[in-house]
């Protein structure tokens, strides 16, 4: 007798790091609504569901090195390299943010729950996108987890920019959302198959020339709704607003994941069907990096407000990592290593800014920043690694990471590519090194008094400067961990 | 043993980070007792290697840290060959004099501390660019050096001009570091690796053009460092640091680390005509710009400024003309002299309690007489009077463009001429600050302390023995550049009696030059009736306006290069932002409800731009995508 379990291919442990988060999200939802208890019982057992998480993630390479590459609950949920990357990403983002949007929260009197709640069940969406082999999997997941993060960005209901920020995102967001579910309707009408290996393989039968124009479309519409989701130009006009006004606590959450989760679905997407995207899709991604490359640089330049100009960084960053999708296997490595070190990176920028300014605050003046270094060295010295790391400055992984991404385009002979985004590198020194340069050169009359920062804090953003520096000089092991992601297509 | 090349490299960089962490460190004696330690400590270490180097025939050798990359293979490792071993011997050997004299200078300063953690910094990274034994770690050391001399340029921070100082240098120098970048690519691409060794002894396999390509790009960071035309408007800016700081940075190393990259890749250069005459024509121009600008300078660190750029300006034309033994040779007896130059006029500016006209000096001789010993010293050195360390390099790299023969006579006639100008700007600055009356008086001037005088007087010492280490009749440092400059075919010397005629016209050259700014600046012969007419006033008046000016190239490159790409990235963002999304789109929006207008506040108003702004490119995006196929089938 064959189980109905057996015949759709359940599996626990490939969803568990999920139902771990919606267990633990539903367990404090619990202690809410029933028994009256304390923050501290509350913060434990999230921090225990985080670790929970990681060890069920843990747990999925261990079925990854018995099953191999395969698929579950028929041909939804999809276990690869991909996926295992993308698990460990998301794991890493709960663990290095815990201390900030728990600090967060907790400032938000009498919403604390609501606002872990939150966090939690969009980690949860964000990991069954990751999983996703199914393209309407993937919009279930993407819809989890960004309607949690509209709520987030507003949950600071007496800040007016925090309400326009959540406002803006929702309105935008769903817009983006409405144009992928009609890109994977589109896929469905012309092929009538949703899935990713399944359009592969439905795409090398009929050969690309003769894909039908539906399917094209489809698929672009599919890539700009992740697109939106990476903020690439020119679909980046929501992050600078919505980065600026959400709770300074909880950006740093809310820019790395959902930027991880799309970008490793792209990254599957790309290399699955290698050969289509070189062929067919090399004009617009080309395209979308130009754009990202040169609008981020020309409006980073000019901005005054902190959290915008990492907004506006991130447009750039994005470039640099969709232009390894176009160049090959070896360029979606570099780009998941490019992915990885910039997720340390802004993590860790986010923490310092929330440490800075507190958590609940939108606007961050780069004025603000003055005098830093007098009083707070630590800070300052980890604040200057992560923008050097985004700079691009030798020593740091960001180097590294722009060095292996351009010389594997260099290889494809995308000089146009490689010459804007190192243009766009040289303008970026300009305005990473200013805040860095107002903070600890600039003279300034009255300086920032020290600020006391928690252990736990100081720890997580030490680990997370020591990890940008490590990359930076000993890049081997993750070169070697991407390498190893994508080797099955080369 | 060989790892013994890694403390003299290391041991600033400890220093540095042991001083940083330091802060209670207050008093400057114990400052002064780790800093100047270490280096003595390093210069030691570096001459037991040399002499060591020296001893085994100088056998290059390379030492391995680790492995950066596995493919391609990049690792983080040192050389010492010839050329690294004399620049570590340079750099270590004048920091220790340097760091005594800013003892002296920088005393009383409330970045007492900061000031040598930056130099230490500098030292390291400086040290790091000549060791490296590949093209990776050197751009490292590349960046490393630019970002402690933006630092001490800025050192004063609390002085606009010393910011903008920083800013305009740091934004030059990008410029350069993009062509650096660029070549670095191709570099890779073309000999899948970055290694000294295995990329400059395969360049006979490349064709020609390759190499052309590759080289311009590289020349175009040697330029922006080494302040070259069209780039070097930065170092007189960066004249704002500290004056000792300036005289190792802005005189003495750092500027010939582009003249130290090109010798480096001279297995390369030499297979490209093209981008040799560009640095020769480039170095020229230089050579010749500056040294006319110098000549109307007001402020004493401006006019070694200048003199500095246009002196890298001959370095260039020699490894221009192939002559790169000679370049490597006018490096080092420049470091000299220039240093020592550089130190007087800090001794001068700190007797004269921060004044750095040189109008409102004059008659110091008396007053500050071993300085001005000192100075005249270096002034001669650098005017090529024999047997100074100056006459030898700059006699040799003149030499060796006349010997290339045919239309290089017309560029040795210009170099010469540069040579002319050199040594009447050099006179006329040390006759106006020591010699003529003084227009003002300033009460109290005492010569040197004694942690002045001491640099001072070694350097002077240096000034005039150095030069014989390469000698006609003594190939010191061609001996020493012989197996890094193994499979270089170098511009040789005339022999015999063309290099004796040479030798004199050049002398020739020198003391023309100071004799003409001795008769203009001592015995004022344009205030007499031979020149008394208004068409000779005016040809005066015109020739110190444009070399005040720079003959104007400053404020043509602040416009284009600084201001422009300012002005441009405010522009383009501006006009993107207002017109593209607010004008265009507010436009349709409007026209198309005009209910919107009544609910509109900014914010909706601003959601709905973004949602036309998605859709606007989204319906461009795929109206490109179906266009393209068409085109492309």
């Amino acid at each position: 007798m064959i189980s109905i379990s057996e015949i759709i291919g359940f599996n626990f442990i490939v969803i568990s790091p999920t139902v771990v988060l919606v267990l633990t999200a539903l367990i404090l939802l619990f202690f809410t609504i029933t028994i009256p208890s304390s923050d501290v019982l509350k913060k434990l057992i999230t921090f225990l569901g985080i670790l929970l998480t990681n060890f069920f993630i843990f747990l999925k390479f261990g079925l990854y090195l018995t099953d191999g590459v395969s698929s579950y609950f028929s041909e939804k949920i999809l276990l690869d390299e991909f996926s295992l990357f993308g698990n460990v990403l998301i794991g890493l983002i709960l663990l290095f943010t815990f201390n900030s949007f728990w600090k967060t929260s907790a400032s938000l009197e009498g919403k604390t729950t609501e606002a872990i709640i939150l966090i939690l069940m969009s980690a949860s969406g964000f990991l069954l996108m990751i999983d996703s082999e199914n393209f309407i999997m993937l919009f279930i997941g993407l819809e989890i987890g960004s309607i949690s993060l509209y709520a987030l960005a507003g949950l600071n209901r007496g800040d007016k920019l925090s309400n326009e920020a959540s406002l803006k995102y929702f309105l935008l967001g769903s817009l983006a959302s409405c144009v992928l579910i009609y890109g994977v309707a589109l896929l469905y009408v012309s092929l009538s198959i949703s899935g990713v290996y399944e359009t592969s393989i439905a795409i090398n039968f009929i050969g690309a020339q003769n894909v039908p124009l539906t399917t094209l479309i489809g698929m672009i519409f599919i890539i700009v709704g992740l697109l939106f989701k990476v903020a690439a130009a020119p679909f980046q006009a929501w992050a600078p607003d919505v980065y600026q006004g959400s709770p300074t606590g909880f950006v740093g959450y809310m820019a790395t994941t959902a930027k991880a989760a799309s970008f490793i679905v792209l990254a599957r997407i790309s290399a699955i069907s290698i050969r289509f995207i070189l062929d067919k899709f090399e004009l617009f991604f080309t395209i979308v990096v130009l754009l990202s490359a040169l609008l981020g640089a020309l409006f980073a330049t000019n901005q005054t407000d902190l959290k915008r100009l990492i907004a506006y960084s991130g447009v750039i960053q994005s470039g640099f990592i969709l232009s390894g999708m176009v160049s090959g296997v070896f360029g979606i490595s570099a780009s998941l290593f490019y992915l990885f070190s910039y997720i340390v990176q802004l993590l860790g920028i986010f923490s310092i800014f929330s440490i800075i300014k507190g958590q609940l605050t939108s606007n961050f003046e780069i004025g603000e920043l003055s005098g830093l270094f007098l009083n707070n060295k630590f800070l300052t010295i980890s604040f200057s690694i992560f923008m050097f790391g985004l700079a691009g400055m030798p020593l740091t992984s960001g180097f590294v990471s722009k060095f292996i991404l351009i010389t594997n385009l260099w290889s494809y002979e995308k000089y146009l590519l490689v010459v804007v985004l190192m243009l766009s590198t040289v303008v970026g020194f300009y305005f990473y090194l200013r805040p860095i340069w107002i903070a600890s050169i600039e003279k300034n009359e009255n300086p920032l008094s020290k600020i006391d920062i928690s252990t736990s804090d100081k720890v997580s953003v030490g680990l997370l400067a020591v990890v940008t520096l490590l990359l930076g000089i000993l890049p081997n092991v993750l070169i070697n961990l991407t390498r190893w992601v994508v080797e099955n297509y080369i | 043993m060989e790892n013994l090349v890694l403390v003299p490299v290391f041991l600033p960089l400890v220093t540095a980070i042991f001083l940083f962490t330091q802060r209670n460190l207050i008093k400057e004696s114990i400052v002064n007792i780790f800093t100047l330690s270490s280096s003595v400590i390093s210069f030691l270490i570096t001459s037991f290697i040399f002499i060591t180097f020296t001893i085994e025939k100088f056998e290059s050798y390379s030492v391995v840290l680790y492995q950066w990359t596995e493919s391609p293979k990049i690792d983080f490792s040192f050389t010492l060959d010839g050329l690294s071993a004399l620049m570590l011997l340079l750099v270590s050997g004048l920091s220790i004099f340097i760091q005594q004299f800013s003892t002296s200078y920088m005393s009383k300063d409330e970045n007492y501390r900061k000031y040598f953690v930056y130099f230490n910094f500098f030292v390291f990274s400086m040290l790091v660019l000549v060791m490296s034994s590949n093209f990776l770690i050197m751009f490292l050391g590349w960046e490393l050096v630019g970002l402690s001399s933006y630092l001490l340029i800025s050192f004063w921070s609390s002085k606009t001009s010393a910011s903008k100082a920083g800013n305009k240098a740091f934004i030059l120098n990008r410029i350069g570091d993009f062509g650096f970048l660029v070549g670095l690519m191709f570099i890779l691409n073309t000999f899948k690796s970055f290694d000294f060794q295995e990329v400059l002894h395969r360049a006979n396999e490349i064709p020609v053009n390759t190499i052309t390509v590759i080289t311009l790009f590289l020349i175009l960071g040697a330029f922006g460092k080494s302040a070259q035309f069209p780039l070097f408007s930065w170092l007189p800016d960066a004249m704002e640091g500290p004056t000792p700081a300036s005289a190792l940075i802005h005189a003495a190393t750092m500027v010939t680390a582009g003249v130290f990259m090109l010798v480096r890749i001279s297995p390369l250069l030499q297979y490209s005509e093209t981008t040799s005459f560009v640095v020769l024509v480039i170095g020229l121009l230089t050579a010749l710009i500056s040294a006319f600008s110098a000549i109307n300078q007001y402020d004493i660190k401006k006019v070694l400024a200048y003199s500095t750029i246009s002196q890298l300006g001959f370095m260039f034309i020699a490894i221009g003309v192939g002559a790169y033994v000679a370049a490597v040779f006018h490096l080092l007896t420049h470091a000299f002299f220039k240093a020592l130059l550089f130190l007087g006029a800090g001794a001068v500016i700190e007797a004269l309690h921060h004044e750095q006209d040189i109008r409102n000096m004059g008659g110091l001789r008396k007053k500050m007489p071993l300085t001005a010993g000192m100075m005249g010293i270096g002034t001669l050195a650098i005017s090529g009077i024999p047997p100074l360390a100056g006459f030898w390099s700059k006699d040799e790299i003149l030499a060796s463009i006349f010997s290339k023969g045919g239309i290089y006579l017309g560029f040795w006639a210009l170099t010469l001429f540069a040579a002319v100008l050199t040594a009447f700007y050099m006179g006329r600055h040390w006759l106006l600050i020591f010699n003529s009356e003084p227009s003002k008086t300033i009460e109290d001037i005492h010569d040197a302390p004694r942690n002045m005088k001491v640099p001072l007087v070694v350097l002077g010492i240096f000034s005039i023995f150095i030069g014989f280490v390469n000698t006609p009749f003594f190939h010191g440092v061609e001996k020493l550049l012989h197996i890094t400059l193994e499979e270089v075919e170098i511009t040789h010397l005339p022999e015999g009696l063309t290099l004796v005629v040479l030798a004199l016209i050049s002398i020739g050259a020198g003391f023309a030059g100071l004799f003409l700014a001795y008769l203009i600046f001592s015995q004022n012969i344009l205030q007499s009736k031979l020149f008394n007419n208004d068409g000779f006033k005016k040809l005066i008046k015109f020739i110190k306006e444009a070399s005040f000016n720079v003959l104007y190239l400053n404020k043509i490159g602040n416009v284009i290069f600084v201001a422009g790409a300012k002005l441009f990235s405010k522009r383009v963002a501006v006009i993107i932002d207002s017109i593209l999304i607010d004008g265009t789109v507010n436009l349709v929006a409007n026209s198309f409800s005009k209910s919107a207008k009544i609910t509109s506040s900014s914010q909706t108003g601003l959601v709905r731009n973004y949602v036309l702004y998605f859709g606007f490119f989204l319906i461009i995006l795929v109206a490109v995508f179906i266009v393209t196929p068409l085109v492309g089938n």
